[in-house]
């Protein structure tokens, strides 16, 4: 009781996180428009350039956690934004795969934190990581496909066939994330460095730890998953 | 200020630099015929291929057919209007294709679920793409499987 009401800023604005992320990922699931005429050729594969989903909203509530939360809320707040949608959307197999991708993209938002990167000059080094995030989440979450045996031979041809076929979904979070970030994350820090935002939250070294451990325990359940 | 106008034009070019090298690599892809703004339409004609049903109950069923327009989906069509079997499927305007929702062999309904799903392989490749869209070629065999998650 006495740290819900010393953090009872930290706790409403990540559940305002969690609310935003989970009403927009629910609306949206079932309205994305169909992928534009644009179409790759690789590997003697031809798809469609980009793929549409929801992605983004999730990541850049993950990178907010990050940035402006800190510490637990880290990997809480997208990971429950994953939990509710997810029991109304459904899922699969892969679902630890995409959370622990969703917590690493979190844990990049704390990192930037940390090193006190969340300045206006300091954006191409933010949007560099932010990137480099979601090519994480991207490599990660494939992998997990991959080893799953869904349809992919365990085999090189098999994880290269696996990648190419997600070139469409990464596009597309690479593009969609990139403008939700200058859209979102920049106006955030503009307001930070005028001191117009909301109060550093006081973070103790244990919390900390958690946070750096949490993304690696969940990438292990996520491959101990596959096992079972 | 000279300092000033020098950390303003490498922040500057940090922006610019990455924007340009994407615009410049579609545009190569473009050129190169990588990148196309529609997709080749394929005519394969008659085209005669085995299919493959695998209900994962120990019922297979299996076929060899001759059609026109051949795509997964017209094959899987065909053994419809044999009367084999009945297909339910969905229309995904987000992915412009067709997923099986069930198909209904010898009485008994086999329906995509939390924790099984229609997928089809065409020489033993998964198809990633809807069956409607996956053109064949002469003697390719087709396999569909009620896979588990």
């Amino acid at each position: 009781m006495r740290y819900v009401l010393e953090n009872k800023n930290r706790i409403m604005f990540a559940i305002s996180l969690i609310a935003i992320g989970s009403i927009i990922r629910i609306l949206l699931h079932n309205n994305l428009p169909a992928h534009p005429s644009i179409f790759i050729t690789l590997n003697g594969i031809t798809q469609p350039m980009f793929m549409f989903d929801l992605f983004f909203v999730v990541a850049i509530i993950s990178l907010l956690s990050g940035i402006l939360l800190g510490g637990y809320y880290t990997f809480i707040v997208p990971i429950t934004v994953m939990i509710i949608t997810d029991l109304v959307i459904g899922n699969t197999w892969i679902l630890l795969f995409t959370w622990s991708g969703f917590a690493i993209i979190g844990f990049l938002g704390y990192f930037l934190k940390t090193k006190n990167n969340l300045k206006m000059t300091y954006i191409p080094r933010i949007f560099g990581i932010g990137i480099v995030g979601i090519l994480i989440y991207d490599i990660w979450t494939n992998f997990g496909t991959f080893l799953g045996g869904w349809g992919y031979t365990l085999s090189w041809e098999g994880l290269i066939l696996c990648y190419t076929n997600a070139l469409p979904f990464m596009f597309w979070h690479l593009l969609s994330t990139t403008i939700a970030m200058a859209v979102v994350i920049v106006p955030i820090i503009y307001l930070k460095e005028q001191k117009i935002t909301l109060p550093e939250f006081k973070i103790d070294p244990l919390e900390r730890k958690i946070t750096l451990a949490a993304p690696a325990i969940l990438m292990v359940f996520a491959l101990i998953s596959l096992l079972v | 200020m000279f300092t000033k106008n020098r950390s303003m034009i490498l922040f500057s070019l940090k922006i610019l630099i990455p924007i340009m090298v994407v615009i410049c690599l579609f545009l190569y892809g473009i050129n190169a015929g990588v990148i196309t703004f529609e997709k080749e339409k394929i005519v394969s004609g008659r085209i005669t291929a085995t299919i493959k049903i695998d209900f994962s109950d120990g019922n297979l069923y299996s076929d060899i057919f001759t059609t026109d327009n051949s795509t997964v989906y017209d094959f899987l069509l065909e053994v419809e209007k044999k009367g084999e079997i009945s297909i339910e499927t969905t229309y995904w305007e987000s992915f412009d294709g067709y997923t099986v929702d069930s198909i209904s062999y010898n009485g008994k309904k086999y329906e995509s679920d939390m924790s099984s799903y229609w997928a089809f392989y065409v020489n033993g490749q998964l198809g990633m793409e809807g069956a409607d869209k996956v053109y064949l070629n002469e003697n390719d065999i087709i396999e569909w499987k009620l896979e588990k998650f």
